[in-house]
């Protein structure tokens, strides 16, 4: 809490702020069709 | 609902297609890849690239940083997210159970050489989406281009 503190007053960032700006987490592609032909083909259960 | 990946083979034909020069080589290292979002790539993808190349003290073009650096270092930070956010190894996952949101073996994000002129070329990337289709990305601002057809018919030269 208080480093917290104490990196906000001064605007101090460390390796895992800069980390958390540079790298962001990716977002992949994601495909709704395929999904729907797999619901479509997907046999009823029995 | 599973992120869109293609394999080498696929990714090879769809390039193909786009690229018509038969003098063009494809280099493809992977043996599959994962689309990413095109937006995300536009937006906090190439927010997080600029900031990590200003971390090294670049933040425009020059001789030394010219079209084919920005084209295969951001590349290169694709690859490096995709990486990061799936740290699980074959091995790890079998230990530990847990398992990444996408095992592909690289991002589908490359980069291409065309002729730009007579006597001038360029380097952009080239960017899979889900659909079967490229989009082409300056990475040296930050947007989607239009590439005539004269200039995808004098690429000779991509690489995922």
């Amino acid at each position: 809490m208080v480093r917290k503190f104490i990196k906000k007053i001064f605007g101090i960032k460390d390796i895992e702020d800069i980390q958390e700006e540079c790298f962001v987490e990716p977002k992949y592609a994601y495909s709704l069709s395929k999904t729907k032909k797999k619901a479509k083909n997907a046999k009823p259960k029995t | 609902m599973q992120a869109v990946t293609y394999t080498k083979r696929k990714l090879e034909n769809i390039l193909k297609k786009n690229f018509t020069n038969k003098d063009c080589d494809f280099y493809l290292n992977d043996q599959s890849y994962a689309v990413m979002d095109a937006s995300w790539i536009k937006t906090e993808c190439y927010k997080g690239y600029r900031k990590w190349l200003g971390l090294a003290g670049i933040n425009k073009w020059k001789t030394n940083w010219d079209c084919d650096n920005f084209a295969q270092s951001f590349k290169m930070y694709v690859n490096l997210l995709h990486a990061r956010a799936n740290p699980e190894t074959f091995t790890s996952t079998h230990k530990s159970g847990n398992k990444n949101a996408c095992d592909a073996r690289a991002a589908a994000v490359g980069v291409m050489f065309f002729k730009n002129s007579d006597r001038s070329a360029h380097a952009i990337n080239v960017v899979a989406t889900e659909n079967d289709e490229v989009l082409f990305f300056e990475p040296d601002g930050g947007d989607f281009l239009n590439l005539s057809d004269k200039h995808k018919e004098t690429t000779w030269y991509v690489n995922l």
